[in-house]
C-alpha cells in the first residue's frame, strides 16, 4: 500500500513537470521592423536608397518604359513596321492589347512612392541629424523621387490614387484623384521643395537627384499642366525657372551646376556617358547593384538599331566588339520622323548624321548567292561571283536631300552593297512601304529594305560591365540621360509661345539649333515649330508621347496626317492613358470603376 | 457515377459467382486414399444456420482434404480416430474429432476485423469500438509500391484522401488533401504522427512502417488540436516480437524512363509553322527561308538539315532504380528490439538528376519492472541528392532546332548554332551542380507507468534534427538561370539546421463498471518548439569549374553572405472521455486548449472541443434476424471544432524589414536599401476554425466477406486565414511587388461522401480473388468573402470552388465566315474565340458583344476533382499472386502549361510537335492562326487554350508474384522468398484529348514528366 502511494507520487510529480506551462512569446533575435532601422540617419540613408529601386528597375533603361514613352507617336513605328509590340507600338493593331501592358510602370512606380512616403513621414523622427539641413538634404531625395513616379504614373495612366502617407488602414476600395490635382497637391510642391534642399552635385554618387534634377521636372512639371487647364499660371513659372536654369548654364553653371556642350557629337560621346555634363538627371547602372539580373541593366543601347545582319557581308558577332553594334531593335522611325531633318533650303539638318547611324560597314567577306540577287533586285552585274569585301561600305541609306544621292541611286540595282534608298523605305502615302516592285521580274515582293532604316544611334555604348557573348547577355551600364539642358531651352520656348504667342521663343530654340549647326530660325516660331524641333533634338528620350499629350496632339487626326501606320489604329478618347493593370483591378473592391474607359 | 454502378454490378455478381464457385469444387475433388478407412460426411454451416460453401476441410496432417459443396456438404475417407480441422476465410477453424460418420458442423465468425485494435490518437481502440471516421492502411499495401515515399505508396488507397504527385524528379514529394481544401492558404497537409509523435514522414523507410491510420473526422482528430485540423496521420512502425527472431530481405531493381512527353516540332512540321506564322503576319508565304531564318547561321543550319530533336536527347534514357532492405527483429519477455537499413536509389529521368538515401532504425522496448517500461526509438537518415534544373523543359520545347547539339566527337556544343546556347549545357560534364545533402534524426523515448490498475501514464519525448546543406555551382556554360545580380560562374553553398523538439504527457484511466460501462479518461498536456537556422553565402567569378562550390572565396567578382533564424513554440493542454454501454452504445468528448506563437498576442489561446456517439445496432436483438446477411452494423455521428493556424509563418503579426546589400546603385557604388519583409503585419491575427459533422455507417455483409464503410460529412471554416494583397495604391510593397496581409476573414465549406467496400469475390484453396474499393466525393465552395465581393486577384469567388480557375472560356476558333462578327469582338478569322460577359452600360445591355476585355473571364471550374476511386483487385493462384490496382480522378479542370508551349509567333523558335493550329486552309483546329500576334503574354484570350479538364483513369500498379512451395524452402530453413514483377505507372488515359501523351496527374505542369517504371523483385523471411 506505501508502495503503491509513493508510485503515485512519483508519476503525479513526472506529470506536474510536464504540465507546467512554457512562453509562447515570440523570440525573433534577427527581425526587426522598418521603423526601428530608419530611425537612425544610417538607416534612413538606407530607405532613401529604397526610393530609387522601382526607377532603376523598370523606368529608364528599360524597353517597356521606352515602349510606352516613344511608342504609339508620329515618330517611331514597330521595326519594320510589324506587329512587333503592337500593343504600346500602335494600339493593338486594332485588336485587343493586353491590360497588363504598363503594369512593370504601375507596380514599381507605386512601390517607389511608397517608399518616398515613409521617408517624408519618418524623416523628422530620425535621432541623429546634425541639423534641419541635414535632414532636408537627405528627405529632398524623397520629394523629388515621389514627384518623379507621379509624373510618369499620372501621364501613362491618368487620373490616379493620390498617397502621400504611410497607411493607417489598408484602402481596399482606393480612389481616383484628377491628375491636375496630383501636379497641384504633390508633384509641383515636392519639385519646388527639392528644388531647395537637394544638394549640387555628387559626381561619385550618379543616380542621386540633385538641385539641377529637381529643376528641371520642376520645368517640365510647370508646362505639362498645359495638358489638363488652359491657366497659365503654371506656364509662367515654367519659363522663368528655364530662364534661372539657361542664365546659370550661359553663365557657367556657378549656382546649379548647369551645362551645355558647345559641340553637338560630345552629347552622345561615348567618354561623356557617366556623369554626363548636360544631362539635368541620369539613372546609373553599375554591376555592383541592381535588382534585375545583370544582363538586364540600361537595354536603350538595343532599342532603336535596325537589322544590318540580315545582310550577309555583315555578321552580329556580339555587340561589345564594335561600338554600337546592335541588331534588330524595336523601333523603327517614321517617314515624318525622317523628314523632319529636312531643312527649309532643302539641306539635312546635322542631327541626322550624329543621331542616326545610315551607313554601315563590311565585316565580313561576303559572296552574294543568287537568292539574294533575286531579293534585293540585283541587276547581271551582280552574280554569284560578286563579293562584298570586309572593310568595303556594305550597306548605305541614301535620301534626296543629299547630293550624292543619284548618283547612288543609279548604281542600286548594280553595285555590290546594298543601297537603301529613302524612296523604297518609304512611300507618299507618308508610310512605310511593305511591298517592293522588283523591276527585274515585275514581283511585288516583300520589301527586302526595310530592315535596313537610319537607326537612332544616341544611346549606343561600349560600356558594357557585364559580357557572356555565349549566352548573347550584355550588361550595359551606360547611365540613361533622363533630362538634358538642351530641353530647358525647348520648355523656355514653349512656355514663350503659350505666354507671348512665340515672339521670344525663337533665342531659345536658336541656342539648341546653332549648337547642332542648323540653320537658325527667325519670326514668331509656333507650337508646331517646338514640337518639330524638341523631334530633332530630343526625339527617343523618353519625352514624345507626353509631348503630344500635353500640346493635345495625342489624337487620331494628327497622328494619322504625321505616321498614318500608327495613326490607323489611335481611337480618341480611349488610348490617350494606358489600361489600369489587371493585376491591380482584381484585387480592389472597385476594379471595373477603377479601369480607364474603353479598357 | 458510372463507377459506382459497375461497382454494385459486381456485388450482384457474387451470387452468380458462388454457383461457379460451386461447379469448380466438384472438379477439383481430390482422390481418396486406400487405408483403413471410414468414409466421414457432413454439413457445415454457420451460426445463422446457412450452409458454408468452400469449406476446407483436412485431415490433421494436412495432406487430405476437401471442401464443402454449394449445399455445405462434404464427404471424405479418413483414418479412424482421426481429426479434421474446418477452416474457412472470415471464420474461427475448428479441429474436431471425427467419430462420427456425419457431422454437423458449425463454424463461428472471426470477428477479427471487428476486433482489430486500431491506433487512434494518444492510444488504441478496438475497430468495432470506434467512433469516429479512421482508416487503416497496412504494411503489405504500402510497400507494393515501389516508392520511396510513404504517402506516394498509398494513393488512392484512402477514402477521402486525395493525393497527387505533380513532378517525376528523383525523390519529388507527393500533394495531399485530405477531405477538399478548407483552409485557402493554410497548409493542407495532415498533421504526421509518428510512432506516439508529430514527426516528418519524408525520411521514413516504407519497409518500417506497419501500419497507417488516417484519422479523418473532427471527433478523431481534435484531440490534436489545431495541428489536427487538416487530418491526421499516425504511423506505427515496426515493433520486435516477444521469442520470435524474424530476418526480412527485400530487394527490388527496376527499369524507369518511357515518359509521356511530347517532342518539339523539327523537320517540315517546324518549317511549315514558321511559313504560317510568317503568312500571318505578312499576308502571304516567304518567298526566302532567309525571311523567316533572319540569322545566317539558323539559316546555314537550315541548309544542311541539321535538325536537332532536343527532346529526344534529353529523355530517351532508361535508368534504374534499386532498393535494399534488411530488418532484424525479435525480443526477449522483458526487451525487445526491431533494426532495419535501407538503400533507396533512384535515378530520375534527367541525366544528374538523383537521389541516394540511407535509413537506419532501430526501435527497443524495455520492460523496467512490472509496471514501468519504456522504449526508444532511432531513425538516422542520410539522403544524397543531385537534382537537375527545371528550367531545361521549357528550353528543350522551344528553342531553335537547328544546328549542332553534339561535336564531331560526340561532347555537347555549348553554343549549338549562331550565339544560342544548348539546352543541354547543364550535362557538359563540370557545368551544373545542385547538391543536397541532408541528415536527420527523428528520434523519441518515451516510458509508460501503470501504478494502480487501470491507470497509465505515459510521457514521450521526441526530438528532431535536421541538417540539409545545398551547393550549387553555375559553370560558365551551365544554362540554368544563376541567382538574381550575380552571373556565371557563380557558385553559393547554403546550410539549413532545424531542431525541434515535442514532449507529451498522457495519462489514461480505464475502468469498467458493472461489466456494461466501460470507461476511458484520458488527459494530455504537449509542448512542441521549433527553431530553423540557415547559413548562406555567394561567390561569383572563380576561374576553375573543378572547385566547385568548395572554394566560395576564389569568387572574386562578387560575393555575398545571408543568414536567418525562426522560432516557433506551441503549448496544448487537451482531456478525453470515452464511455461504452455494453459495447453497444458508444460516447467519446474531448477538449483541447492550444496555444501558439506564431498568433497575435491575446488571440493565441483557443478551445476546441468535439463529441461523437457511435451505436451498433446489430448488436440489437430486433437486428438478430438479419444476421445471416448483415453481421455488423454500427451508426456514427460526431461533430467538432479544430483550429489552423497552419498557413502562418511565424513573425507575421509584426513588420518585419530586410536590408539588401545591392538593389540599387549610384555611381559605381551599389545602394544598399530596406525593405518590408514577408507579410504585412496584422495585429489581431488570431485562429482559423472548422466546425466538422460526420455521419458514418460501418457494415459488414455475407459473413463478412464484404465490408463497407460510409461515411458523409460537412465542414464549415470561418475566420479563415486569408492572406489578401494589398493594393500597390497603398504604397506598401517589397520589390516592386504588392505586399499581402493576413486577416482572419471569409468562410468555406466542404462536403463529401467517402465510400470503402472490402470484399471477397472468391475464396478458394487454390485460387482467391478480392477486391478493395474506395470511393470519395468532396465539394468546397467559398461562402463568404470580405465585403462580400469575389476577390479575382485572390483567385476567391462566392459560391465556388476555393481552387477556382477562373479565366476566358475558349469556344474555338473564329472563322473566315465570320469576318464581320470577329470584328465586332476585335478579332480576326483565325483568333481565338471566347464566351464573353455582357456589359450592361446606362440599363443597356450589350449582349456580349464587345472588345474582349478582362471582365470576360469567368469561372469555369476546380482543379481539385469532384469524385476519385480507386480498385484494387487481389488474385491468388496456387502460389502465383496477381494485383492491379486502378485510379480514377473525375471532374476537375487544370490549366496545362505544355499546350500553351505552342509558339504562333513569328520567330524561330519551337513548338510541342503535334499542335493543331488554323490556317485558312485547316479551319478545323485548336490552336489560333500562327504570325496575327506578335506575343502570346499579350494575347487576350491565349491562356483559354490550356485549360482542359484534367480527369484520368491510371493503371498506378501491376504486380505479378511467386511465392516458393513450402516444401522446397522447407529444405532451404527459410520462412519465405517471393519474386514480383511490378509495372508502376504503366498506363493512363486521360479524358481530354488535348492531354494525349501527357500524364494528367501532373496537373498541368510542364516540367519533369513522370517514369514509368519496371521492377523485378524479391522478398526473404527467414
Amino acid at each position: 500500500m506505501k508502495l503503491n502511494i509513493l508510485k503515485n507520487l512519483f508519476v503525479l510529480a513526472l506529470m506536474c513537470t510536464g504540465l507546467v506551462s512554457c512562453s509562447l512569446n515570440e523570440y525573433n533575435p534577427t527581425g526587426t521592423t522598418v521603423l526601428t532601422v530608419i530611425s537612425s540617419k544610417a538607416g534612413f540613408q538606407l530607405a532613401i536608397n529604397n526610393c530609387y529601386f522601382g526607377l532603376q528597375r523598370s523606368y529608364y533603361g528599360k524597353l517597356n518604359m521606352m515602349l510606352c514613352t516613344e511608342g504609339g507617336t508620329d515618330l517611331w513605328t514597330a521595326r519594320q513596321n510589324s506587329n512587333y509590340y503592337s500593343s504600346q507600338l500602335k494600339y493593338g493593331q486594332g485588336g485587343l492589347i493586353s491590360l497588363n501592358v504598363a503594369s512593370d510602370l504601375w507596380n514599381s512606380g507605386w512601390d517607389g512612392i511608397g517608399s518616398c512616403n515613409l521617408c517624408i513621414e519618418n524623416a523628422d523622427k530620425v535621432t541623429d541629424f546634425k541639423d534641419v539641413n541635414e535632414k532636408n538634404a537627405l528627405v529632398a531625395e524623397a520629394y523629388f523621387m515621389r514627384a518623379l513616379y507621379y509624373y510618369h504614373l499620372v501621364e501613362q495612366f491618368g487620373d490616379i490614387t493620390l498617397t502621400m502617407e504611410v497607411p493607417k488602414v489598408i484602402d481596399n476600395s482606393p480612389k481616383r484623384t484628377s491628375a491636375l490635382d496630383i501636379y497641384e497637391k504633390c508633384i509641383i510642391p515636392d519639385l519646388e521643395f527639392a528644388s531647395k534642399w537637394l544638394p549640387l552635385s555628387n559626381t561619385a554618387q550618379e543616380g542621386r537627384g540633385f538641385r539641377k534634377s529637381a529643376m528641371g521636372l520642376l520645368a517640365r512639371a510647370y508646362l505639362q499642366t498645359k495638358e489638363y487647364t488652359d491657366d497659365n499660371k503654371y506656364v509662367v513659372k515654367a519659363l522663368d525657372l528655364a530662364k534661372t536654369m539657361i542664365s546659370d548654364c550661359e553663365s557657367g553653371g556657378t549656382l546649379y551646376n548647369t551645362y551645355m556642350y558647345p559641340n553637338l557629337v560630345d552629347v552622345f560621346a561615348k567618354g561623356n556617358n557617366l556623369n554626363n555634363k548636360e544631362s539635368l538627371y541620369s539613372v546609373a547602372f553599375s554591376q555592383k547593384g541592381g535588382s534585375t539580373n545583370l544582363w538586364q541593366h540600361n537595354d536603350t543601347y538595343q532599342m532603336y538599331y535596325c537589322k544590318p545582319d540580315q545582310f550577309g557581308a555583315i555578321l552580329y558577332t556580339g555587340h561589345q566588339t564594335e561600338y554600337g553594334r546592335f541588331s534588330n531593335g524595336t523601333l523603327m522611325p517614321s517617314k515624318y520622323m525622317i523628314d523632319l531633318f529636312k531643312q527649309n533650303d532643302n539641306t539635312i539638318d546635322p542631327r541626322f548624321y550624329t543621331y542616326f547611324q545610315t551607313q554601315w560597314t563590311a565585316n565580313n567577306k561576303y559572296t552574294w548567292n543568287s537568292d539574294n540577287i533575286k531579293m534585293y533586285d540585283k541587276t547581271s552585274a551582280v552574280t554569284t561571283a560578286t563579293v562584298v569585301n570586309a572593310g568595303d561600305v556594305a550597306i548605305r541609306f541614301i535620301r534626296p536631300e543629299e547630293s550624292t544621292y543619284a548618283a547612288y541611286s543609279a548604281q542600286k540595282l548594280t553595285s555590290p552593297s546594298l543601297v537603301v534608298d529613302y524612296n523604297d523605305l518609304y512611300g507618299s502615302d507618308k508610310r512605310v512601304k511593305m511591298k517592293y516592285a522588283r523591276l527585274n521580274d515585275g514581283t511585288n515582293a516583300d520589301n527586302p529594305f526595310f530592315y535596313y532604316y537610319p537607326s537612332l544611334s544616341k544611346f549606343n555604348t561600349d560600356n558594357f560591365g557585364y559580357i557572356s557573348a555565349s549566352n548573347g547577355r550584355f550588361g550595359c551600364d551606360a547611365s540613361a540621360i533622363v533630362m538634358r539642358m538642351s530641353e530647358i531651352y525647348l520648355i523656355a520656348a514653349e512656355a514663350d509661345v503659350y505666354l507671348n504667342g512665340g515672339s521670344g521663343a525663337a533665342v531659345y530654340i536658336n541656342k539648341v539649333r546653332t549648337r547642332a549647326g542648323a540653320k537658325i530660325l527667325s519670326g514668331n516660331i509656333t507650337l508646331d515649330m517646338v514640337l518639330e524641333e524638341r523631334a530633332r533634338e530630343v526625339g527617343g528620350e523618353h519625352v514624345r508621347w507626353y509631348d503630344l499629350k500635353r500640346t493635345h496632339k495625342l489624337t487620331k487626326a494628327y497622328l494619322l496626317d504625321k505616321n498614318p501606320d500608327v495613326g490607323d489604329y489611335f481611337v480618341d478618347g480611349y488610348y490617350a492613358v494606358r489600361p489600369i493593370p489587371q493585376v491591380f483591378t482584381d484585387v480592389i473592391v472597385n476594379g471595373a470603376d477603377y479601369q480607364n474607359p474603353g479598357y | 457515377m458510372k463507377f459506382k454502378e459497375k461497382h454494385f454490378n459486381m456485388l450482384n455478381k457474387n451470387a452468380l459467382r458462388k454457383s461457379v464457385l460451386a461447379l469448380l469444387l466438384i472438379c477439383f475433388s481430390l482422390s481418396s486414399f486406400a487405408q483403413t478407412t471410414n468414409t466421414i460426411s457432413g454439413l457445415v454451416k454457420d451460426l445463422s444456420g446457412e450452409p458454408l460453401i468452400g469449406v476446407s476441410v483436412k485431415l490433421g496432417n494436412g495432406k487430405v482434404g476437401t471442401i464443402t459443396d454449394p449445399q455445405g456438404k462434404f464427404s471424405l475417407v479418413v483414418p479412424t480416430q482421426s481429426s479434421l480441422t474446418f477452416s474457412y476465410i472470415g471464420y474461427l477453424p475448428q479441429t474436431i474429432l471425427a467419430n462420427q460418420s456425419f457431422m454437423n458442423v458449425v463454424l463461428k465468425e472471426d470477428n477479427k476485423n471487428l476486433d482489430e485494435v486500431v491506433v487512434v490518437g494518444y492510444g488504441t481502440v478496438k475497430k468495432r469500438d470506434l467512433t469516429g471516421a479512421i482508416a487503416s492502411v497496412k504494411s503489405d499495401d504500402i510497400i507494393s509500391s515501389p516508392t520511396g515515399n510513404a504517402m506516394e505508396a498509398i494513393q488512392g488507397k484512402v477514402a477521402g484522401m486525395d493525393i497527387v504527385k505533380t513532378s517525376g524528379q528523383a525523390g519529388a514529394s507527393v500533394n495531399m488533401l485530405l477531405r477538399g481544401t478548407r483552409s485557402i492558404y493554410g497548409d493542407n497537409s495532415p498533421l504526421f504522427i509518428i510512432d506516439g509523435i508529430a514527426g516528418s514522414f519524408d525520411n521514413l523507410n516504407t519497409y518500417d512502417i506497419e501500419s497507417m491510420e488516417i484519422l479523418k473526422d473532427a471527433s478523431s482528430t481534435a484531440i490534436y488540436g489545431s495541428a489536427g485540423a487538416n487530418g491526421v496521420v499516425i504511423i506505427t512502425t515496426k515493433r520486435g516480437k516477444e521469442s520470435k527472431t524474424t530476418v526480412n530481405f527485400d530487394a527490388y531493381a527496376g527499369v524507369s524512363g518511357f515518359a509521356q512527353y511530347p517532342s518539339a516540332m523539327i523537320g517540315d512540321e517546324y518549317v511549315n509553322l514558321k511559313k504560317e506564322a510568317y503568312r500571318g503576319a505578312n499576308g502571304n508565304y516567304p518567298e526566302f527561308m532567309t525571311s523567316i531564318f533572319t540569322d545566317p547561321a539558323v539559316y546555314s543550319a537550315y541548309q544542311d538539315n541539321k535538325w536537332i530533336d532536343f527532346v529526344g536527347q534529353l529523355l530517351d534514357k532508361q535508368t534504374t532504380n534499386q532498393t535494399y532492405n534488411l530488418s532484424v527483429s525479435g525480443g526477449t519477455e522483458k526487451t525487445k528490439i526491431f533494426a532495419s537499413y535501407r538503400y533507396y536509389d533512384e535515378n530520375g529521368l534527367l541525366e544528374g538528376d538523383n537521389i541516394k538515401r540511407h535509413t537506419f532504425r532501430i526501435n527497443v522496448d524495455q520492460a523496467i519492472n512490472s509496471w514501468i517500461k519504456s522504449g526508444i526509438n532511432v531513425q538516422i537518415g542520410y539522403l544524397n541528392q543531385a537534382r537537375r534544373n527545371q528550367g531545361v523543359f521549357g528550353n528543350i520545347l522551344t528553342f531553335v532546332p537547328l544546328g549542332d547539339s553534339y561535336d564531331a566527337n560526340g561532347n555537347i556544343n555549348p553554343i549549338y548554332v549562331s550565339t544560342t546556347q544548348n539546352p543541354l549545357s547543364d550535362e557538359i560534364p563540370g557545368q551544373y551542380r545542385d547538391d543536397v545533402r541532408t541528415t536527420s534524426v527523428n528520434s523519441n523515448a518515451f516510458v509508460e507507468m501503470n501504478p494502480i490498475k487501470g491507470l497509465t501514464y505515459k510521457s514521450v519525448f521526441g526530438a528532431n534534427l535536421s541538417i540539409a546543406r545545398n551547393g550549387k555551382f553555375f559553370g560558365p556554360q551551365s544554362i540554368a538561370n544563376v541567382t538574381a545580380t550575380y552571373a556565371r560562374p557563380v557558385s553559393s553553398l547554403e546550410y539549413d539546421g532545424s531542431y525541434g523538439y515535442k514532449w507529451d504527457n498522457i495519462l489514461t484511466y480505464h475502468t469498467k463498471i458493472n461489466k456494461d460501462h466501460d470507461l476511458t479518461l484520458t488527459g494530455i498536456s504537449s509542448w512542441s518548439f521549433n527553431q530553423d537556422e540557415m547559413f548562406y553565402a555567394i561567390g561569383q567569378g572563380q576561374t576553375l569549374s573543378s572547385q566547385y562550390y568548395w572554394n566560395l572565396l576564389a569568387g572574386t567578382v562578387k560575393q555575398g553572405i545571408s543568414s536567418t533564424f525562426q522560432q516557433s513554440q506551441s503549448m496544448s493542454y487537451a482531456g478525453r472521455v470515452n464511455y461504452s454501454y455494453k459495447g453497444k452504445y458508444l460516447f467519446n468528448a474531448s477538449l483541447r486548449a492550444d496555444g501558439a506563437s506564431r498568433l497575435a498576442d491575446g488571440y493565441r489561446w483557443d478551445a476546441f472541443p468535439s463529441a461523437a456517439i457511435a451505436w451498433r445496432m446489430s448488436d440489437e436483438n430486433f437486428m438478430k434476424s438479419t444476421q445471416n446477411w448483415l453481421s455488423n452494423l454500427k451508426l456514427r455521428v460526431s461533430y467538432g471544432i479544430s483550429g489552423s493556424a497552419g498557413g502562418i509563418a511565424p513573425y507575421s503579426t509584426v513588420a518585419n524589414a530586410y536590408t539588401y546589400p545591392q538593389p540599387t546603385a549610384f555611381g559605381n557604388t551599389a545602394g544598399s536599401s530596406i525593405q518590408y519583409a514577408g507579410a504585412y503585419p496584422n495585429a489581431s491575427l488570431g485562429w482559423e476554425k472548422s466546425y466538422n459533422t460526420n455521419l458514418g455507417l460501418d457494415m459488414s455483409f455475407l459473413n463478412g466477406r464484404i465490408d463497407a464503410t460510409l461515411d458523409l460529412y460537412n465542414t464549415d471554416t470561418k475566420g479563415l486565414l486569408f492572406q489578401r494583397q494589398i493594393p500597390i495604391t497603398n504604397g506598401v510593397s517589397a520589390w516592386a511587388s504588392p505586399l499581402s496581409g493576413w486577416q482572419n476573414i471569409g468562410q468555406t465549406n466542404n462536403k463529401g461522401i467517402e465510400l470503402v467496400v472490402n470484399s471477397r469475390n472468391i475464396v478458394h484453396r487454390n485460387f482467391t480473388w478480392s477486391s478493395a474499393f474506395t470511393f470519395s466525393m468532396n465539394k468546397d465552395k467559398v461562402v463568404y468573402l470580405p465585403d462580400g465581393k469575389d476577390i479575382i486577384g485572390s483567385n476567391l469567388f462566392m459560391g465556388e470552388s476555393v481552387r477556382a480557375l477562373y479565366d476566358y472560356k475558349y469556344l474555338g476558333i473564329w472563322q473566315q465566315s465570320e469576318v464581320t462578327n470577329a470584328a465586332l469582338y476585335g478579332c480576326v478569322p483565325g483568333d481565338i474565340k471566347i464566351a464573353t460577359v455582357p456589359i450592361t452600360t446606362n440599363g443597356v445591355s450589350d449582349n456580349g458583344v464587345h472588345k474582349y476585355s478582362a471582365t470576360d473571364r469567368m469561372y469555369l471550374g476546380s482543379t481539385n476533382p469532384l469524385w476519385f476511386a480507386g480498385l484494387q483487385n487481389n488474385f491468388t493462384y496456387r502460389n502465383f499472386d496477381l494485383s492491379i490496382f486502378f485510379q480514377i480522378r473525375y471532374g476537375l479542370i487544370q490549366n496545362n502549361a505544355l499546350i500553351t508551349r505552342f509558339n504562333p509567333i513569328l520567330n524561330t523558335n519551337s513548338s510541342p510537335s503535334g499542335a493543331n493550329y488554323w490556317t485558312p486552309e485547316n479551319t478545323d483546329a485548336y490552336y489560333p492562326r500562327p504570325g496575327i500576334h506578335s506575343s502570346t503574354t499579350q494575347y487576350l484570350g491565349w491562356s483559354s487554350l490550356g485549360i482542359v479538364d484534367g480527369s484520368y483513369l491510371k493503371i498506378r500498379n501491376l504486380t505479378l508474384g511467386y511465392t516458393l512451395p513450402e516444401k522446397v524452402l522447407q529444405a532451404m530453413k527459410i520462412q519465405k522468398i517471393r519474386f514480383y514483377a511490378t509495372a508502376y505507372n504503366p498506363m493512363v488515359f486521360a479524358f481530354s484529348k488535348m492531354l494525349e501523351g501527357q500524364d494528367p496527374e501532373r496537373s498541368g505542369s510542364d516540367n519533369f514528366p513522370f517514369s514509368r517504371e519496371f521492377v523485378f523483385g524479391l522478398n526473404v523471411t527467414f
